[in-house]
Parts: structure tokens; C-alpha cells; sequence
């Protein structure tokens, strides 16, 4: 070849603290220690009190699990908008079995397969009919919250027994076994995510699902997959917040989807599908979690508190526009 | 008799002097003063119905010297989350206030928030529905939703002369809007000739109520009562009822005593409306909540009067009543809202 | 000397950090002229273009109109001066009909608080007459050339003085390319200045009155078409000859890779043929004539509805995609840009994308590994790429379609079908692409080649089948002597007679 050999390109992470300033999460990451600071000078020192932290890991640790299933999605370019639903449908089923005598193990089993059920028909609609997923999940949402309401007659079932109830106030370490289980699930899913092959697939599928398909990658089976673990995870935490508010509603999350989805977009994760991260999206959701505590422990009014929210939602949306912007030039 | 009755005209009028008095910055200093926070949790808390209750803790607050502005003490989910009401409930008590008022999203879902709250030490009175465990709060206040089913469904009947097809607009799920419409249907039971047609959810939805009302007159030519459960199911009945050109052909009974409901009812297109003490309720739960805090029921002696010992001080549940607004008496209010 | 009418770029430079994007340039394009302008990718040609119509300003030097210097600060800037530039990728809004895209470009020059629906200009529906095509279209109904004429139709709907096409023909069939033929005459006639840029030569020869060579951001030369040939021009633009162009052919083919035994499928039918190790074969067909489907189906991509596949001497029935990856099959898709990259993703995730499942250990993959995999690939292709986490879409088209291929010998597959391995790439890209594939023919992997260029065909294959209407039509060694009229016949379905024979 007559052409001079051009130097060979250097390896990636020459510079390992201009990547990481440069990434999504760092940002929701000083944004969130700039709120956290405010709030504890605005609160008078109340906010780092480890009471009120754990409050938050008591109360929204499952919810925070939802978004890891939405994330997935979102990478993989489709959108679950049934979650909230599902949730409360799963939440419905098992306490439902629980007070028509079913024994626990069988309930909470009962509660998972109402979930991916719903989910495994999200991947059906969309990998085998190829609705689009944000149709598809809106059916689904309706169809799943209108089964919570048939199953509870549209009242909230309560009067479960108390070795359910007793389900959700087990600790481990003096924390709530569900903030454990979400712990390790962030840290192991964050490293597997760009390492595991099958997870690191899922990138390649959102970004362009039918290049995808073009070099092996089961495109169809990762998507309907993605839907059934977005479903699972959302009966999960369904069931064991029916478990802690001691009966399941039939209105039960109704419109939080949409948070869900906001804090994967805050953390980063693109409507146009192929990129986000788990811990994105959590600090996403801690974002949501620490504004609503903010406006109980300094008083603000509730009339606000979609205010606050939706700037936050068009900061991160103007942001993703001038990321995906920058990136196509 | 007349002595009796001049006494209570002059304590009447000395209270409403008190009452313009402390109408400023003024306020009296009771002998027990409250150092911190008595906080209200509801719930859908965007909508206009709270105002009436807030001014009621505002007014009690300021005559017992406790601190309450519905800017800053006033919490609740812009929905109808039970568990954002828990995970706020919560969050006060690590705050630290030092007594919780609220209105229950539903019968469970706060029930381990508020027995945390009891064992802090910090009082729970719930207003307009109790919940489904007693030990965890002290006691409940508001107008009886049973009874306005029972005063609005003896009300109707009596129009109707006891024959007629009934459609009741509700939401189901909410236990308020459960317990008014049951009180409806049991009532309406007692009478032979009279139908209930099965519940429609409203969603607390103005159009979907609307649209609902309607298909439910086009089904039912014979429909001759139409029930609101609140404010925005009434409001939908009435303009469904005036679409479909039968004003004065069908009863329209609603709830409480919105702008819409007043305007509708001096038109003619609403009969009546049932509504509850909203300001007298929470008046008298900021009172009940400053007598617990002071110490002030002592039946058994100071400081132990309690529920821990299962004595409980103030009643479990205390009825406050309702008002029916009819024609006859609805400038009354319409003439009080625009005091406001 | 006559100015008027005369676009002059005078010692126009330009720098982009360490790189000297133009150096010194300086020509004239004359009035009514249709002035070709050729260059390998990063000779600087667009760089200029975005001097003329001030996307990007100049480090030094002048532009002259009619003997007076264009200052030009912003695109609007020039489009009020009548500068307009229709690049590949197009503007359009799809759900907007024609009428609607025409006007919405106009409406941007003169700033109309108006839409004067019904007034277009007499060359705007002398256009739209030629694409026959109903001005209320959406213009996602139409197809991707007559998308290229309306954003022509629209650019020259503003007052239009220069006229520069980046690539126009690139996605456009043969009968477009001749509307637009006829388009860029009717404006020559005009008295516009049109400047074209093409990567193929041949459309030079066949439009254009001048041509100027560019070359690593320098001047080289310019000349009237008639003075030039492909050789010559080629020659310009890299310094190489043509004859250098595609490397000698394979000598000894090796055992059977491949047997296709009445092969039947969607858009195409009773296909048989065979395949050895290092061996090229080449597919020559019109659009549409069963190449690429049989390629996808061999591929695994959908299925086949009859007959029998061997490979290496086994019976061979792809369920899938990867069915046929792990049979040791390769495909490079003709779409680089839908079916190819994945324009988000980095450089190495790219280069890997076919290989995961083989980089993986025990389903853990190293970023070392990707690394290395990556570095070694790009380091064979001599690919130009900067650091392996900038973003593929920051390379050029040749240097995409390097990393896309580079993908393939990662999977190191027994066999690789190439579907238009040169599409859209400049001239040294493709010199080096030919002599990969070569290489790698050597090495013995079995090679398919499909490519709508005809010298490209002849220049790499051992072996020709021409495809006609979904069948082989044409077996032809690349001995042949009469090939070049074999393959012509081939693709258009008749029989081959030689010269002399009568035609019955």
C-alpha cells in the first residue's frame, strides 16, 4: 500500500476524569448534592438525620426497583408505560389470593405470574405483531389496572394476615430487605450492563435493531424478554408495597409511570433508544424522591410540586436534545 | 327562658368580637402553648374542596396560638396515592412535628405510617373517614358519609314520591365516596317502587362524569333521580341533565357546596345539594388535637389519658353533621362564598 | 477579462485544528457552466462548499461573484444571494406535501409572512412536471429520488445564481439520475453556475463541461471533461493508475464452499451454482433482479421456500441469522447506513458488534479485550479513525464501511458476501476495500460479491452470475473474452450470440 500507515487510534479512557465529568450521571449526581445541600440548610440539619433518610429507603426503594426494568427498555429503544399498572395488579392478585385463603408462597407466586403475564403480552404485541411499544403499553395499562379493579370489585382489599404484612418490615442490617436487594441489584446490574453479553446486546438492538439482527442478535427474543423482566420487577415491587400499605388499592400508583420513565430520562436514558444506566436512572429517581421530601420537611405546598418536578423533566429533556444534537453533528 | 336565651346572644356576640379580634396578627395566648408543628395530610390536594377545612385549622390555630398557614402546613399527593400519604406521614415524624391531622387516601395504606407516628408520640385525628384500625389514631371527625347518603337518599325520595330509577355517580375504591353510596343504596332500598341502577365512576373526572351521566339518561328514558357522591359528579349531572333537555324531569341531588353546584342549584337544575361541615370539622379537630397535646381530658388523671393505655380521650368517632342546600336557602351560600 | 457571471475562489485557506482542511486553493467556474468538482474524502471539497455558502468561514483568501467579493457570514446570508446547496442528506419535512416543501424553502429566503400557495415558478413546475408527480404528495410517498428533486425544485424556487449539488445521484435510479440530467441542462441554459460533486466518474464524463481535482486540501487541477478519461482523472485525485485499481485475480480455487442446489425463496427462484474456497464470485443484476434476496436468505434473514443448500459438503438449512453466523457465513449489508453501523455507538463497539458471544468469557466481556480486538482490526484496515471511543458517525463514509467490514473479518467467517462494498465511498477507500477482499480470498475464504458497477465486477471476480428477474441467467469466467457483452446480456435477460451470428 502506498499510503503512509496511520498511527494506530489510542486506546479508549486516556482520560478517565473528562469521561466521567462528561457523562450523564455525574451531573444528576451534582444536581442531586446541590439539592441535598440546600435541603439540609433549608430543614435546619433535619434532612441528613438518618430518620428521615431511611424513610425514603422504607418507603421508595421498590419504586426505585421499577425504573432498573423501565431502563432496560429504554435502551433497547421501547417504552413500558403498563408498570404502574402492573403493579397494582400484581399487588391486587396477591392479596386477593391471600383473603380467599391461598397459602403466602402461592399468593405472592399468584401476584408475579399476574405481572409477566402482562408483560409477555407487551413482548407479543410488540415483537410478534410489531405494535409500536408505546401503543402497545398503553393498552396494556388500561388493561392491567382495569383487572385490579375487577379483581378488588374497585375497593382496596385489606385485612391481610400478618405474616404478609410482617413480609415487608423484615430487615436486614437494620435496613429493609428490599433496599438491600435494590443495592445489589444496582451494583451488580451497573457492572453487567456494559459487560455481560446478553445485557450488552441490548444496546446494540436499541440502536439500531435491524443492524442488530444483521449480526446475530436476537433483536425479537431480547425485546420480549426486556418486557417479561420490566413486568416481573414491577410485580415485585407491587406485592411488597401492598405488603407494606397493609391492602392493595385498585388506584394504587395510578399516573407514576410516568415518573418512572422521567427519572430514566433525567439519569440519562434516551427516548431515541441505545444509551442510559442503571445508576442514571436510580439518581434520577432520587432526584423525584428528594424533591418530594424536600417539600414536606421545608413546607412547601403540594400546588408546587409539579412545578418543581416538570423543570427538572424539561432540563433533562433539553439536555438529552443538546447531548443527541451535539452527537449528529 | 328568655334570660337563657339573652345569655347565649351576649356569649354569642363576645365570641364573635374574640372572633374579629383575633382575625389579625393578634392571637390570644392560650395557657399551653404548642412549640412546633401541626401538619395536614390529604390527598387529590389541587383541588378547591380543602379551602373551607384549611380556613377552619387556620381560624381553631390562630385562637390557640398554634402556628398554621395552608402555605407551609398543608401536605398530600396531588393524586390519590395512599402510599405517597405514608411516605409523607412518615417524613413528618422525622421532622418532628408535634401533632398529624389527615384525611385518609383510603382505609390501609397509611395505617403503618400513622401506628410509627403513635409510637413517636405524635398524635393522628383523621377528618371526613376513619381507617381500618382504631388503635392507630385517636379519632375520626366529619359528617357521618353514611348519613349523607341517608339524608340525601330520603330527600330524593320524597320528591319522587317513592317510584323511579336511580343513578348514582360515585367513586369507587375512594372509601368516602363507598360509604355516601352505600348509604344511598341501602336508603333508596327501603322504598319498593325505586330502582338503583349499578354505580358509575367518575373518575373525579368533570368530563368523563359528564359523558358518563349522559349515556346513562340515552339508556334509561325512565331515570327520574341522579346522585353526585361530590361536588364533581353533582356539577356532572346537572349539565348532562340540562343537554339532555330534562331539567325539572330528573332529580339532581350533589354533594358539598363548590360555585358550579350553588349556580346550578339556584337555576333549578340541581335540587339539592348535601354538604358537609368542612369548616366546623377541622375547627374542631385542630381543637381536639390542642386538648390532646395540652393534656386537657383527664379522666383517669393527667398524662394518662391515653390511647397507649387504651383510654382514649376524645371519642372515636365524632359525627359533625351535614347541611342541605336547596332553593330555599342557597343564596345563603352563595352569599357566604363570596365573602371569601 | 469577463467577471460577470464568474464565481472566483482566490488562495482561499482554511484550518481546523492541526488540520489544513484547504491550503491555497484558487480556480473560476464560468457562468452557465457545470463544473465538476472530485477529490478523494478529505481533499477538502466540502469544506469549500461550506466556504461558498458560509456554513464555515475562511482562514484567508476570497471569494469572488461578478468580479465582487462574497462576504458571506451565515447560510441565510448566501441564500439571499442566490447560493444554494442541496446536500445527500436531505431537509424535507415527509408529512408536508411537495407544493408545501417547495415553499417552506422559499419561505425561509424572503422571509414571507405569507405562503403564496399556487404561485410557484415556471421551472419549479417544469420540474415537477418532469418527476410527474402531484404537488399534493406527501413527500413520504414518494421515492428517495424524487425527495432529491423536490429539494432541487425548492432550491431553485429562491432566486438562484449558484447551484451546488453534494452527491445528488447517490441514492437515485438510473431513470431519475437522467430527469436530474435534464434538470441541472434546463438550469445550465439559464446562465446558473452548478457545481457537482460525484464519486462517480462516469457521471462526470456524462454531465459535466469542467472538472476540478482536488487533492489533501490542495488545488491540483482543472481541465475540460473532453481533455480527461477516467485514468487520468483517478490518477489525479490519488496519484494512482487505473490498472492499479483492482488487484490480480485468484489463481487455484480450493474445495467446494458452497453448493446451491434449486434454491428458491422470495425474489428469486431455482438458483444453483457453486461457491469454492478462494474464490470471488461476483453478482451482476439489476435492481431488483433476486441478489440481494438471495444473499439475505442464504443469510438466514428470511426464510427460503425450496431446495438444498451444502456447505462444506454438509446439508445447510439456516433457521436465523446466527444460525448462519456460527455456519461460518458473513454478509455486509448493502444499506451501510440502516443496516450497517450503529451511527450512536463507538468505533469499537462497532468493530465488535458481530463477535460478543466470541470476545465474551463465560458471558463476561473485557474492555481490554474490545480494545485490543478493535485496535488490531482498524490497524489491518488502515482505517483513519481517531480515539475507538469517538462515535462511528464522526468517520467518513469509507472509513464507516472499513469498521463495518473490519466487523466481519473479527467473525472471521468461511464465507462473506459483500452487497455493494463501494457504495458511497471515495476512490481510495475503495482501492484499499478491493485489496482486502483480495487478501482474504488468498487466505481462502470464499467470497460473493454483489455491486451495480459493472467495472468493479469485472475487476475483482473470478467468477460472474448474472441474475435476471429472480434466476441465474449467466455463468461467465472472468477469462471470457467476450465478457463484458455476456454480462450485458445476462442482466438483461437474453441469450449471448457472437458477433457475425444472426439474431433469430
Amino acid at each position: 500500500m502506498k499510503e503512509p500507515q496511520s498511527s494506530p487510534p489510542k486506546a479508549a479512557g486516556d482520560s478517565p476524569l473528562r469521561s466521567l465529568l462528561a457523562r450523564r450521571e455525574m451531573i444528576v449526581l451534582l444536581l442531586l448534592l446541590l439539592i441535598a445541600v440546600t435541603l439540609q440548610v433549608a430543614s435546619n440539619g433535619l434532612f441528613l438525620q438518618s430518620r428521615n433518610l431511611s424513610v425514603m429507603a422504607d418507603r421508595k426503594a421498590p419504586e426505585a426497583l421499577v425504573t432498573i426494568g423501565i431502563t432496560f427498555l429504554l435502551i433497547a429503544n421501547q417504552f413500558d408505560l403498563s408498570v404502574a399498572s402492573v403493579m397494582a395488579f400484581s399487588g391486587a392478585t396477591t392479596a386477593w389470593m391471600l383473603v380467599n385463603g391461598f397459602p403466602m408462597v402461592v399468593s405472592i407466586l399468584g401476584g408475579l405470574a399476574a405481572g409477566v403475564l402482562i408483560g409477555c403480552l407487551n413482548g407479543f404485541l410488540v415483537t410478534r405483531l410489531q405494535i409500536p411499544s408505546f401503543i402497545t403499553t398503553l393498552g396494556t395499562m388500561y388493561i392491567a389496572r382495569s383487572g385490579a379493579q375487577v379483581i378488588t370489585h374497585g375497593r382496596p382489599i385489606g385485612g391481610l394476615p400478618e405474616d404478609f404484612i410482617a413480609l415487608g418490615k423484615i430487615q436486614v442490617f437494620g435496613l429493609p430487605w428490599y433496599f438491600i436487594l435494590l443495592v445489589v441489584c444496582v451494583l451488580v446490574l451497573t457492572f453487567l450492563l456494559k459487560k455481560q453479553k446478553s445485557l450488552y446486546k441490548i444496546f446494540f438492538v436499541g440502536n439500531n435493531a435491524k443492524a442488530a439482527s444483521m449480526v446475530g442478535i436476537r433483536n425479537m427474543r431480547i425485546t420480549w424478554n426486556l418486557f417479561m423482566v420490566s413486568a416481573f420487577i414491577a410485580a415485585i415491587a407491587g406485592i411488597i408495597l401492598t405488603s407494606k400499605s397493609y391492602s392493595a388499592s385498585p388506584i394504587a400508583f395510578e399516573r407514576m409511570e410516568m415518573r418512572y420513565i422521567a427519572a430514566c430520562v433525567i439519569g440519562g436514558a434516551s427516548i431515541s433508544g441505545g444509551q442510559g444506566s442503571i445508576i442514571g436512572s436510580i439518581l434520577g429517581f432520587l432526584l423525584i424522591v428528594l424533591i418530594g421530601n424536600g417539600m414536606t420537611l421545608i413546607g412547601i405546598s403540594p400546588y408546587w410540586e409539579n412545578v418543581i418536578f416538570g423543570s427538572i423533566l424539561a432540563i433533562a429533556a433539553i439536555a438529552d436534545a443538546y447531548s443527541t444534537g451535539r452527537r449528529r453533528e | 327562658m328568655q334570660r337563657k336565651s339573652l345569655a347565649v346572644l351576649v356569649l354569642g356576640l363576645a365570641m364573635g368580637l374574640c372572633g374579629v379580634m383575633t382575625g389579625g396578627a393578634q392571637t390570644r395566648t392560650p395557657a399551653f402553648a404548642i412549640n412546633g408543628e401541626i401538619a395536614y395530610v390529604a390527598y387529590y390536594t389541587t383541588v378547591p374542596y380543602w379551602n373551607d377545612g384549611l380556613r377552619g385549622m387556620e381560624a381553631a390555630a390562630a385562637e390557640l396560638g398554634i402556628k398554621f398557614d395552608r402555605t407551609k402546613n398543608f401536605y398530600g399527593p396531588t393524586d390519590g396515592s395512599g402510599s405517597e400519604q405514608a411516605r409523607i406521614i412518615d417524613e413528618l415524624v422525622a421532622k418532628g412535628v408535634k401533632g398529624i391531622v389527615v384525611s385518609p387516601a383510603d382505609n390501609n395504606s397509611i395505617l403503618s405510617a400513622c401506628e410509627n407516628a403513635m409510637k413517636h408520640g405524635i398524635p393522628i385525628i383523621t377528618v371526613i373517614s376513619g381507617m381500618s384500625n382504631p388503635s392507630t389514631y385517636y379519632g375520626e371527625l366529619g359528617a357521618s358519609n353514611f348519613n349523607v347518603g341517608v339524608t340525601g337518599g330520603n330527600y330524593a325520595a320524597k320528591l319522587v314520591n317513592g317510584k323511579g330509577k336511580v343513578g348514582i355517580l360515585t367513586i369507587p375504591g375512594v372509601p368516602v365516596h363507598d360509604q355516601r353510596a352505600q348509604g344511598y343504596v341501602q336508603t333508596l332500598a327501603k322504598y319498593p317502587g325505586i330502582k338503583v341502577l349499578p354505580l358509575v365512576n367518575t373518575d373525579a373526572d368533570p368530563a368523563k362524569g359528564q359523558e358518563r351521566a349522559a349515556a346513562l339518561i340515552q339508556a334509561n328514558p325512565d331515570l327520574n333521580v341522579l346522585i353526585g357522591t361530590d361536588s364533581v359528579g353533582g356539577a356532572a349531572a346537572a349539565r348532562a341533565v340540562k343537554e339532555a333537555g330534562k331539567v325539572g324531569k330528573i332529580v339532581v341531588i350533589g354533594m358539598d357546596r363548590d360555585k358550579d353546584l350553588l349556580g346550578y342549584i339556584k337555576d333549578g337544575i340541581v335540587t339539592a345539594s348535601v354538604a358537609s361541615k368542612s369548616f366546623s370539622t377541622k375547627w374542631m379537630a385542630m381543637h381536639y388535637m390542642y386538648w390532646i397535646l395540652a393534656d386537657k381530658m383527664q379522666d383517669i388523671g393527667p398524662g394518662i389519658t391515653d390511647v397507649a393505655n387504651k383510654i382514649p380521650p376524645i371519642p372515636l368517632v365524632s359525627d359533625t353533621g351535614t347541611m342541605v342546600i336547596d332553593k330555599s336557602n342557597v343564596d345563603l351560600f352563595i352569599k357566604a362564598l363570596s365573602k371569601k | 477579462m469577463e467577471t460577470d457571471g464568474v464565481l472566483s475562489i482566490r488562495n482561499v485557506s482554511k484550518r481546523f485544528g492541526g488540520t489544513q482542511a484547504l491550503d491555497d486553493v484558487s480556480f473560476d467556474v464560468q457562468k452557465g457552466e457545470i463544473h465538476a468538482l472530485l477529490g478523494e474524502n478529505g481533499a477538502g471539497k466540502s469544506t469549500l462548499i461550506k466556504i461558498i455558502s458560509g456554513v464555515v468561514q475562511k482562514d484567508r483568501g476570497s471569494v469572488f461573484l461578478d468580479g465582487r467579493e462574497l462576504k458571506v457570514r451565515n447560510a441565510q446570508q448566501s441564500r439571499e444571494l442566490g447560493i444554494n446547496v442541496v446536500y445527500q442528506e436531505l431537509s424535507l419535512i415527509p408529512d408536508l406535501s411537495v407544493a408545501e416543501n417547495i415553499f417552506a424553502s422559499s419561505v425561509n429566503m424572503n422571509s414571507m409572512k405569507f405562503m403564496r400557495i399556487g404561485n410557484l415558478g415556471s421551472d419549479v413546475m417544469s420540474i415537477v412536471e418532469m418527476l410527474d408527480i402531484d404537488l399534493r404528495t406527501p413527500v413520504r410517498n414518494l421515492g428517495i429520488g424524487a425527495q432529491q428533486m423536490v429539494e432541487i425544485a425548492g432550491a431553485i424556487s429562491r432566486k438562484c445564481r449558484i447551484l451546488i449539488l453534494d452527491e445528488p445521484t447517490a441514492s437515485l435510479t438510473n431513470e431519475e439520475v437522467k430527469i436530474l440530467y435534464r434538470i441541472i441542462r434546463m438550469l445550465k441554459d439559464q446562465g446558473v453556475i452548478i457545481i457537482f460533486i460525484s464519486h462517480k466518474l462516469s457521471e462526470v464524463f456524462d454531465i459535466a463541461d469542467r472538472a476540478t481535482v482536488m487533492k489533501d486540501g490542495r488545488y491540483v487541477a482543472t481541465d475540460r471533461v473532453g481533455n480527461l478519461d477516467e485514468n487520468s482523472l483517478i490518477k489525479l485525485m490519488t496519484g494512482r493508475d487505473l490498472h492499479d485499481m483492482y488487484p490480480p485475480k485468484g489463481d487455484s480455487p480450493g474445495a467446494f464452499a458452497l453448493e446451491v442446489g434449486d434454491y428458491s425463496g422470495s425474489g428469486f427462484r431455482s438458483v444453483n451454482f457453486s461457491l469454492r474456497e478462494g474464490e470471488i464470485l461476483g453478482m451482476a443484476g439489476l435492481t431488483g433482479a433476486g441478489r440481494t434476496e438471495f444473499c439475505t436468505t442464504l443469510f438466514g434473514v428470511q426464510p427460503s421456500t425450496g431446495g438444498s443448500l451444502r456447505l462444506f459438503g454438509k446439508d445447510f438449512a439456516p433457521r436465523d441469522v446466527l444460525a448462519a453466523m456460527r455456519a461460518g457465513i458473513g454478509y455486509l449489508p448493502e444499506d451501510r447506513k440502516q443496516t450497517g453501523v450503529f451511527m450512536q455507538m463507538d468505533i469499537k463497539e462497532n468493530t465488535v458488534a458481530a463477535t460478543i458471544d466470541g470476545i465474551a468469557r463465560h458471558g463476561i466481556l473485557s474492555a481490554a479485550k474490545i480494545n485490543e480486538c478493535a485496535r488490531e482490526m482498524i490497524g489491518k484496515l488502515s482505517a483513519k479513525t481517531g480515539l475507538l471511543r469517538d462515535r462511528i458517525l464522526s468517520l467518513s463514509g469509507g472509513n464507516q464501511q472499513k469498521i463495518v467490514l473490519g466487523r466481519w473479518l473479527l467473525a472471521n467467517p468461511r464465507i462473506l458476501i459483500v452487497d455493494e462494498p463501494t457504495r458511497g465511498i471515495d476512490v481510495g477507500a475503495k482501492f484499499e476495500i478491493y485489496q482486502i477482499l483480495r487478501n482474504l480470498a488468498r487466505s481462502g475464504m470464499a467470497i460473493i460479491l454483489i455491486s451495480s458497477e459493472l467495472p468493479e465486477i469485472i475487476g475483482m471476480s473470478d467468477r460472474i452470475l448474472t441474475f435476471y428477474k429472480g434466476k441465474v441467467s449467466m455463468e461467465i469466467d472472468c477469462h471470457d473474452p467476450f465478457l463484458e457483452e455476456k454480462i450485458g446480456c445476462g442482466i438483461m435477460g437474453s441469450s449471448f450470440r457472437k458477433s457475425g451470428e444472426a439474431e433469430a
